[in-house]
């Protein structure tokens, strides 16, 4: 489709000014999410140490107690009353602890220490095989235990066995369990989260999580698939999340510390960046199209009022003139454009008045050609009619006085005139072909040429002839012409094949898809050697003697004329003693068609 | 005084005119013919000037009127007799050797009451002529319309 200046001068200028600050608010806006992530990044891995190293130092706390208790007091060795005594105190002191059980080397139990003077998970007697038990003993370092919880608060509780190292072997002697309270670690996470809907979570060794920023999660029972990438994911709580991670080894056990920043909170600069970014965007936009506009505008509206004006001048509108006042090129162009027009509309009048001229001198020479064709038709044959009549009359008068050789005479100089009146109304003939009015209509040639065969049926009464004559097209011609054409070549073939015992006649159209319609006259008559053939359509041409085939030769001469005024061409081929063809083509009507090829 | 011609032959060939009065002298219409070279002379005959001004009053039953002539031709001879409310009932046939269709229209035009082509041949010729004569002379009717 054709695009008009107007509409691409408006896209280029909105293009130039809103496309830069498309490409830049792009960039801005994403080097801006960038370093929000990355900030966000930073800020909660700080903020992932500083919990870990709380809650490290959390359970380091109640670890070192338990050992300063074994080491000072050299519990193992004391009375059972004194070891409870002395738990009693410890456990008033240390929180964090719930039950506290002193083992010896056989994994009896020597003391039972509980707060809540209740049973918990473990069991009075455990068995020697116990974990707690057994690594301690053998490895002499602390044990930590699997995160448990407790039945009916949901409390999280994690066993740390220490064991009771003697201070003269340095062989353990015996454990001392304690059952350690995580909920503080609930405490840190509540209080040491992102933002306001950002949270922290701790997940255990067998990914549940064991405390939140939200205790419900924890209480429902959470399970979360660690990972070890920290950036944008999707979060514990299904949100698209900035995830900072980290990871607490306690030897026995594993904590994953994860701090969660919903993205919608940490990129909330961000966002409100992009927005500003976005409303100048739309103002810009707004302003380059209405800036755009008016300069395209007062740009185009001259270029338009010139197309305008071409588009008049193209039309016939030669007196149509461009008003354009402005001083740039456009102005320039304009009142060039003017000149231009000037100039063509003197030239196309200067060449009107000339054809016109030409016109009126050739209808004068027309006229002169007719005022002559007239005095032919009138001045000669008067002298022709007085021949023939003095001649009648002389005979008449010298009644049988005259001789035989006078009568010869007297014959000869008739016939004389008498051909001489033919080749008169030949010519005539010939000067009224090239005169008369044509009207194209549609012609059905198959019709046309059975009629002129019938118009010519009683001159050959009694001869032997063989028509074939396949399918004629329908041609676009003048009907009265065309009957003359079909009835010249048809009496040639009649005439020429006279000779022959049987006359055979084919009248056909060539098979020819091209721009005409090539239709045929063929007969086997005494042909024609073609070394004359461009003789054949001359005026009063012959091949033959008068004594021989009868005729003036003027009618092929009439066929080439008529022919030639339908657009068309004519031809012949001949071979002497053989027959001839005669050819004559006409245009096929292309357009406003009625006529087309059958 | 000379007799009264009933038939008013316009032709400027001396040839054309001898055929033409042995072809009516066949009819014995002969006598009954007066003869202009051209059309003013035929126009001074109708009206009564010129060199025809003593003839005797009255119109011909018919004029035969070739077209081609010096001075005025036969359509402006016939333009003129078909203008004019005195003479323009008189019959005029046209006696020519064209016979263009231009001609033709043109006479008939002009309101032309016949158009006869002269045959070349001769016999043909004065078969036309006489008939043209006979007819128009003697079987055709006319008003009698006096000459002023």
């Amino acid at each position: 489709m054709l695009l008009s200046i107007r509409a691409r001068l408006t896209m280029v200028f909105l293009g130039l000014a809103v496309g830069p600050l498309l490409i830049v608010g792009f960039i801005l806006i994403l080097e801006n999410y960038r370093t929000q992530t990355r900030n966000a990044i930073v800020l909660q891995r700080e903020m992932a140490a500083h919990l870990s190293s709380r809650v490290e130092s959390l359970i380091q706390n109640v670890e070192s107690d338990l050992k300063m208790l074994i080491r000072i007091e050299n519990i193992e060795k004391l009375e059972p009353e004194r070891q409870k005594h002395i738990l009693s105190i410890f456990h008033s002191r240390q929180s964090a602890i719930d039950d506290l059980i002193l083992l010896d080397t056989g994994g009896q139990i020597l003391n039972y220490n509980s707060r809540l003077k209740l049973s918990t998970d473990l069991p009075r007697q455990p068995s020697k095989d116990l974990e707690a038990f057994t690594l301690p003993m053998s490895r002499g370092e602390t044990y930590f235990g699997p995160v448990r919880f407790m039945r009916h608060s949901g409390e999280p509780l994690m066993i740390m066995a220490v064991p009771l190292i003697s201070l003269d072997t340095g062989i353990p002697e015996g454990v001392l369990m304690a059952d350690i309270r995580l909920k503080e670690i609930w405490d840190l996470v509540a209080k040491i989260r992102p933002g306001q809907k950002g949270a922290s979570f701790i997940v255990d060794d067998g990914n549940r999580v064991v405390a939140h920023s939200n205790p419900s999660v924890v209480l429902r029972g959470t399970y979360f698939e660690p990972t070890d990438r920290n950036g944008v994911q999707v979060g514990l709580s299904g949100r698209k999340s900035v995830l900072v991670s980290q990871v607490i080894d306690f030897g026995d056990q594993q904590f994953h510390i994860f701090i969660e920043g919903p993205v919608s909170e940490v990129m909330a600069p961000a966002i409100h960046t992009a927005v500003i970014m976005l409303t100048i965007v739309i103002i810009a936009f707004l302003a380059a199209g209405t800036l755009g506009f008016l300069t395209v505008r007062r740009i185009v509206k001259p270029i338009e009022e010139i197309a305008k004006t071409a588009r008049a001048i193209n039309g016939g509108d030669l007196s149509s003139r461009v008003e354009v006042k402005s001083r740039d090129e456009i102005g320039v162009l304009a009142s060039a454009f003017n000149t231009m027009t000037l100039q063509l509309e003197t030239l196309i009048n200067d060449l009107e008045n000339r054809v016109a001229e030409r016109t009126d001198e050739l209808a004068a020479s027309n006229k002169d050609l007719e005022a002559f064709a007239y005095s032919v038709s009138h001045d000669l044959k008067a002298p022709l009619r007085h021949i023939d009549g003095f001649l009648e009359l002389l005979e008449k008068h010298a009644g049988t006085g005259m001789d035989e050789q006078s009568r010869h005479y007297m014959e000869v100089i008739s016939d004389a005139a008498k051909k001489m009146g033919l080749l008169i109304e030949d010519l005539l003939s010939f000067s009224r072909m090239g005169r008369q009015a044509m009207s194209f209509q549609p012609v059905e040639l198959g019709i046309l040429v059975q009629e002129v065969i019938r118009d010519l049926e009683p001159d050959n009464v009694g001869r032997n002839i063989k028509w074939h004559i396949p399918d004629l097209p329908t041609v676009h011609g003048d009907v009265s012409m065309l009957r003359i054409v079909l009835t010249n070549l048809i009496s040639n073939a009649l005439k020429y094949s006279r000779p022959r015992q049987q006359a055979q006649i084919e009248i056909g159209s060539l098979p020819d898809p091209r721009s005409e319609a090539a239709i045929y006259v063929r007969d086997n008559g005494v042909g024609f050697d073609m070394t004359y053939e461009n003789k054949l359509f001359g005026v009063f041409q012959r091949l033959h003697r008068a004594d021989e085939f009868e005729g003036t030769g003027i009618g092929l001469a009439n066929v080439r004329r008529i022919i030639s005024r339908h657009g068309g061409r004519t031809w012949a081929e001949g071979v002497v003693d053989q027959g001839a063809t005669f050819y004559f083509s006409l245009p096929w009507i292309k357009d406003g068609g009625t006529i087309g090829k059958l | 005084m000379e007799n009264f011609k009933r038939i008013l032959l316009v032709e400027d060939d001396v040839n054309d005119i001898e055929l033409i009065l042995t072809a009516f002298g066949k009819q014995n219409l002969a006598n009954e013919i007066a003869i202009a070279r051209d059309g003013v002379e035929a126009l001074d005959y109708l009206y009564r000037r010129g060199m025809f001004a003593d003839r005797p009053a009255g119109n011909p039953v018919v004029i035969l009127l070739d077209l081609k002539m010096p001075r005025l031709n036969g359509v402006q001879v016939l333009r003129r007799i078909k203008a004019d409310e005195r003479i323009r009932m008189i019959p005029v046939v046209v006696l020519t050797s064209s016979c263009e269709s231009t001609d033709l229209d043109e006479c008939y035009g002009l309101g032309v009451n016949a158009y006869v082509v002269k045959p070349v041949n001769f016999n043909e010729f004065v078969d036309a002529v006489s008939k043209t004569g006979v007819f128009w002379a003697l079987i055709n009717q006319t008003t009698h319309y006096e000459n002023g």
